[in-house]
C-alpha cells in the first residue's frame, strides 16, 4: 500500500486518467476526493472507490476550495493533489478564437495554478506533499494544429518547476507527467478526424496514430495511472522539478508526431 | 514490498557496492532473483550474503564490464542459475577527475570502457537473452551530469560528462533498438546522492550539507535507496509505457 494514509484530490477524475488514478491511489491506501465538471461520472467513481465526489468547473476559484475544504473535512488533510483537469481544441493560431483559446489556458493552466494555490496551505501544514501536473508531451514538443493545447501544457512544465522550487525546501515536490496517446475519453474524440477521413475504426485511428512511436500502441489510463502514482508516493521522494516523460518511447525519435502529421490536412 | 518482481531475475552490474548493492537488495525484497556481478567477487558475494540474510535470492558474479568474454560468463551463470534473465541494470560505473591538459589516454579510456562501452557491451550480451524470456526491462544509470557540467565541485572530468553524455543517447538508441523485442531501456540520472562514488567525502556530513543544500529542492542528500526505488519502478509494469526516458532522481538538482 504505497499511499497507506494519505489524502488526495484528482482533478478530472471522472473519466480517462484521472478516474484511473483515483482507483489506483484508493487501491494503495489513500482516500481520494475527484473533481470534474460533471458530476454523474465523479460520483460513480467515488462511490466505487469510497471517496468524495465535487462537480463544478475547474476554472472556477470557489469550486477548487470546495474540493479542498471537502479533503479537509471528510479526511483531515491533504498530501497529494493531482491537476489532470484538462480540454483541447485543434488549431494553428489564425483558427484559434479568444473563447477556446481562453478556454483552453482556462482549464489546463489557471485551473491547475488555482487548485495548487488553494491545495498548498493543506500540503504545508503536513509539511509534507506531492503534486503531479499531468502535463503532455505536447509541452515538450510541438506538432499540427494545437496552438491553444500545446501552449498550455508547455506552461504547465514550467508551473511545476515553480512549485518545485519554490515550495521544495518546505517538503513539497512538483512534477509534470508528460503522457504520449492514451486510450481515454479525450484521445478517443482526438481520433475522430482520423476516423472520417479515413472511414477507420478507432481502434485503428489509433493504431495509426502511434505507429511511428516505438511501443507501437497507445497508453492506457491505467499506465498512466500508475505514473501518477509513483510520483505522488515516497518512493519518489528525491524526484522534483522534473517531467516524467511515458510516452511509448515516442520522443526518443524523431518521427513521433509522423504518424498523425501524415494524416493531417 | 512496493513493486512485485516475483518470478523476475535481474541482472545487476557493480552491485557489489552503492546504488548497485541497494538496487539487487530492494529488487530481492520485492521478488526477484538477482544476478549480483561486480568486478570484485569479494563484494558481490557480500551484497549475495545481505540479500540471503532477507530471505531474497541472489547468486554472485565477477566481471569486468569492459572485457566481453566475462560479461558473457555471467551472464551464462546467471541463465544457468535462474534459467531467465527479465531484468538489467547498468549500474558499472566509475568517475576520475583530470583537468583536460593532464588527462592521459588512459584514463579517458578507463573512463569511457567502463560507462560507456560497458554499458553497450553488457546490453549487447544480454538483450537476446531478455527478448527470449518474452519482454523485460533495461535501466542504464545516466546522471545528472549527463546533462550540465556539475563545475562548482572545481574537479574537472570531460571523460566523465562524455561518458554519461553518452549514455544517455545510448539509452535513447536502444529503447528504440529494443522496443520491438518488448524490451523497455530507461535511464536514472542520480544527482547528490550519499555513495562511496563521489570521491572526498562523506554527502551526510554537515559539511556537505552545508554546501549543498542551497542547490537541494529537497531537505537532504539522496541515499542509494532513493535510486534503487526508482529503477524498481522503471523495471515494473507500472512502467510499461515509459521507453527511451531519462528520470531525475536529484532533489530537484537539475530544475534551476
Amino acid at each position: 500500500m504505497r499511499l497507506e494514509g494519505k489524502v488526495a484530490i484528482v482533478s478530472g477524475g471522472g473519466t480517462g486518467i484521472g478516474a484511473a488514478a483515483a482507483r489506483r491511489f484508493a487501491r494503495e491506501g489513500a482516500k481520494v476526493v475527484v473533481t470534474g465538471r460533471r458530476a454523474e461520472p465523479l460520483e460513480r467513481v467515488a462511490a466505487e472507490i469510497g471517496g468524495r465526489a465535487v462537480a463544478g468547473d475547474t476554472a472556477d476559484a470557489h469550486h477548487l476550495a470546495e474540493a479542498v475544504q471537502v479533503a479537509r473535512e471528510a479526511f483531515g488533510g491533504l498530501d497529494v493533489v493531482v491537476a489532470n483537469a484538462g480540454l483541447g481544441f485543434g488549431g494553428a493560431v489564425a483558427d484559434v478564437d479568444d473563447e477556446r483559446w481562453e478556454r483552453t489556458l482556462g482549464v489546463n493552466v489557471t485551473g491547475a495554478f488555482r487548485l495548487v494555490r488553494a491545495a498548498l496551505p493543506s500540503l504545508l501544514e503536513r509539511g509534507k506533499g506531492s503534486i503531479v501536473l499531468v502535463s503532455s508531451t505536447s509541452g515538450l514538443v510541438g506538432g499540427p494544429e494545437g496552438a491553444a493545447y500545446q501552449t498550455s501544457k508547455t506552461a504547465m512544465i514550467g508551473l511545476a518547476r515553480s512549485i518545485a522550487v519554490d515550495y521544495g525546501p518546505k517538503g513539497i515536490r512538483a512534477n509534470a507527467l508528460c503522457p504520449g496517446w492514451v486510450v481515454t475519453p479525450m484521445g478517443d474524440r482526438s481520433m475522430e478526424g482520423l476516423m472520417v477521413r479515413l472511414g477507420v475504426s478507432l481502434e485503428e485511428a489509433y493504431r495509426l496514430a502511434t505507429r511511428y512511436i516505438p511501443l507501437r500502441r497507445p497508453a492506457t489510463a491505467d499506465e498512466m495511472a500508475a505514473c501518477c502514482l509513483f510520483l505522488a508516493s515516497d518512493e519518489s521522494s528525491m524526484v522534483t522539478g522534473t517531467t516524467l516523460v511515458a510516452d511509448g518511447g515516442g520522443l526518443a525519435v524523431d518521427v513521433a508526431e509522423l504518424g498523425w502529421a501524415e494524416e493531417s490536412p | 514490498m512496493s513493486f512485485d518482481h516475483s518470478g523476475r531475475v535481474a541482472l545487476i552490474t557493480g552491485a557489489g557496492s552503492g546504488i548497485g548493492r541497494a538496487t539487487a537488495l530492494r529488487l530481492a525484497s520485492e521478488g526477484a532473483a538477482v544476478a549480483v556481478v561486480d568486478i570484485r567477487l569479494d563484494a558481490a558475494e557480500e551484497t549475495v550474503a545481505a540479500i540471503a540474510a532477507g530471505g531474497g535470492t541472489g547468486v554472485a558474479f565477477d566481471a569486468d564490464v569492459r572485457d566481453r568474454s566475462e560479461v558473457e560468463s555471467a551472464r551464462d551463470g546467471a541463465v544457468n542459475a535462474f534459467g531467465h534473465v527479465d531484468y538489467l541494470v547498468n549500474n558499472a560505473g566509475l568517475v576520475r577527475m583530470s583537468p583536460l591538459d593532464e588527462l592521459a589516454e588512459d584514463e579517458w579510456d578507463l573512463v569511457l570502457d567502463t560507462n560507456l562501452k560497458g554499458t553497450y557491451l553488457v546490453t549487447q550480451a544480454l538483450a537476446p537473452v531478455i527478448a527470449r524470456a518474452g519482454r523485460g526491462a533495461i535501466v542504464n544509470l545516466a546522471t545528472i551530469e549527463s546533462e550540465v557540467v556539475v563545475a562548482s565541485t572545481g574537479h574537472p572530468q570531460v571523460h566523465y560528462n562524455a561518458s554519461k553524455g553518452g549514455v544517455k543517447m545510448l539509452t535513447k538508441a536502444l529503447a528504440v533498438e529494443l522496443a520491438g523485442r518488448n524490451i523497455r531501456v530507461n535511464a536514472v540520472e542520480p544527482g547528490a546522492i550519499a555513495t562511496s562514488f563521489i570521491p572526498g567525502g562523506d554527502l551526510r556530513s554537515p559539511e556537505a550539507w552545508e554546501s549543498m543544500k542551497d542547490r537541494l529542492l529537497v531537505p537532504r542528500v539522496g541515499e542509494p535507496e532513493d535510486v534503487a526505488a526508482a529503477i524498481s519502478f522503471l523495471l515494473s509494469d507500472d512502467a510499461s509505457y515509459i521507453t527511451g526516458a531519462m528520470l531525475p532522481v536529484d532533489g530537484g538538482w537539475l530544475t534551476r
